[in-house]
């Protein structure tokens, strides 16, 4: 003892042993890293579904009546309707058809089984849907501009989706309709997977340029 | 025992010397190391270290959502910007549903079994959810009052990108029930939108 602390003072430079708080911070670091989920989590803003019968949502009932712009998502394909005739907005485009009733983007591919596969050399078919969003979307655009005189403050659109559609198929959905990109038309679905959302300087500060934010989901009459 | 004493005896001067001579020797090398500065500082390393942990740990409790992805619980992907806020997570998984943490009912086959709805297939309620809902409404009312805010109803649903849509219309049918009016979808930020076909078979420019 007495020998060592002779030996200590003659040093002077004695460094601090870091070797068990290393120790401590090279295990915990792992720990830390595996704890923090590496997805960054988002969200997307929905209005409650109006179910006839439940509660609504919908408590300022507008005057005037509603553009009730409906994207409908099913099986076949996407369907759009309005309370305004859309065959005079639209311009023609493949794939769609327009009549008095409304728009329909037929699904270029029907929807195809997929193996998907579940655990280890385990498949099981599943349906992939394949929708035409980029069309949906240019769609969108075309109707957002062909009634701003009409609706100017109209942000509103409601979804109605079909009971087998997954869940990532709407938020896919939301996202082409909720803000608008780069360009007003989109043809290839590479491209329209790829672009960015448009954004606009507003009293200072920079926010995404809104086309139909306001997502509600509609309740489909059963 | 005397053996070893006798031993000893014999050598033990001689095993001093031995001794002190390694002693000296070392402390020789020793100081001879110091001189040279020849040890590895992980100061530097500790302050990288330190930083990182601090950096971690800030990331690591300042999230209001935690999701742990797993087989069952895939999030959507989504380019959206909006950041999570602190409310009530639902999660659905392929699995079950969750609330806050707590499992309510089991999903099969992405449908919840007709005893959970009260014996009618058709019916959109799903009735152990309702009532652990209208509970977290009502202590999250409660909260809301005692801290002077509005009961605003929000809750995030954390779903699973497969969950189909009916289940997600019974359970915001049921939330709508509850009391719960704004809704937020968590999803994964991507930076892109949409799917590719499994197993890369989507061809380049589909449409």
């Amino acid at each position: 003892m007495a020998r060592s602390r002779k030996k200590g003072l003659d040093d002077k430079i004695e460094d601090l042993n870091l070797v068990p708080i290393m120790n401590l911070v090279v295990c915990l670091i792992p720990m830390v890293l595996l704890g923090t989920a590496l997805v960054k989590v988002g969200v997307i803003n929905v209005n409650a579904p109006n179910f006839g019968m439940g509660k609504s949502s919908n408590e300022n009932e507008d005057e005037k009546k509603p553009l009730n712009l409906t994207v409908m998502i099913g099986e076949k394909g996407i369907m759009i309707k309005a309370s305004v005739p859309l065959n005079a907005i639209i311009k023609p485009t493949d794939g769609v058809e327009v009549s008095e009733s409304g728009i329909n983007i037929k699904e270029v591919e029907p929807f195809r089984m997929h193996d998907i596969e579940v655990g280890k050399n385990e498949t099981v078919k599943k349906p992939f849907y394949h929708f035409n969003f980029p069309v949906l979307y240019s769609l969108m655009a075309q109707i957002k501009d062909g009634v701003k005189d009409q609706y100017p403050n109209e942000t509103v659109i409601k979804l109605a989706v079909d009971s087998n559609i997954p869940v990532k198929h709407v938020i896919e959905a939301m996202d082409s309709i909720r803000f608008r990109l780069e360009k007003d038309t989109y043809v290839k679905d590479t491209e329209f997977k790829e672009a960015s959302v448009k954004y606009e300087e507003v009293d200072g500060k920079r926010r995404a340029v809104p086309l139909w934010p306001d997502v509600m989901f509609a309740a489909k009459a059963q | 025992m005397a053996e070893q004493r006798e031993k000893t005896r014999d050598e033990i001067i001689a095993d001093w010397v031995q001794g002190e001579k390694v002693k000296q020797r070392a402390g020789r090398k020793k100081r001879r190391m110091v001189d040279g500065e020849a040890t590895v500082t992980i100061n530097s390393l500790m302050d990288a270290m330190t930083i990182i942990l601090i950096f971690l740990l800030m990331n690591y409790s300042m999230d209001p959502l935690r999701v742990d992805s797993s087989k069952d619980l895939k999030l959507p992907i989504s380019n959206t910007e909006l950041l999570p806020k602190k409310t009530i997570a639902l999660t659905i998984s392929a699995k079950s549903i969750i609330l806050d943490g707590e499992p309510v009912c089991e999903v099969k086959n992405g449908a919840i079994s007709k005893m959970d709805k009260g014996g009618d297939e058709n019916s959109m309620l799903i009735q152990p959810l309702l009532t652990k809902l209208q509970a977290a409404a009502a202590n999250q009312k409660e909260i809301d009052t005692r801290m002077n805010q509005k009961f605003e109803g929000m809750i995030t649903f954390i779903a699973h990108d497969d969950t189909p849509y009916s289940l997600l219309r019974d359970v915001m049918y049921t939330a709508t029930n509850a009391d719960f009016k704004k809704f937020k979808f968590a999803v994964s930020k991507g930076g892109r939108r949409g799917y590719q076909a499994p197993g890369g078979k989507a061809k380049e420019g589909l449409f």
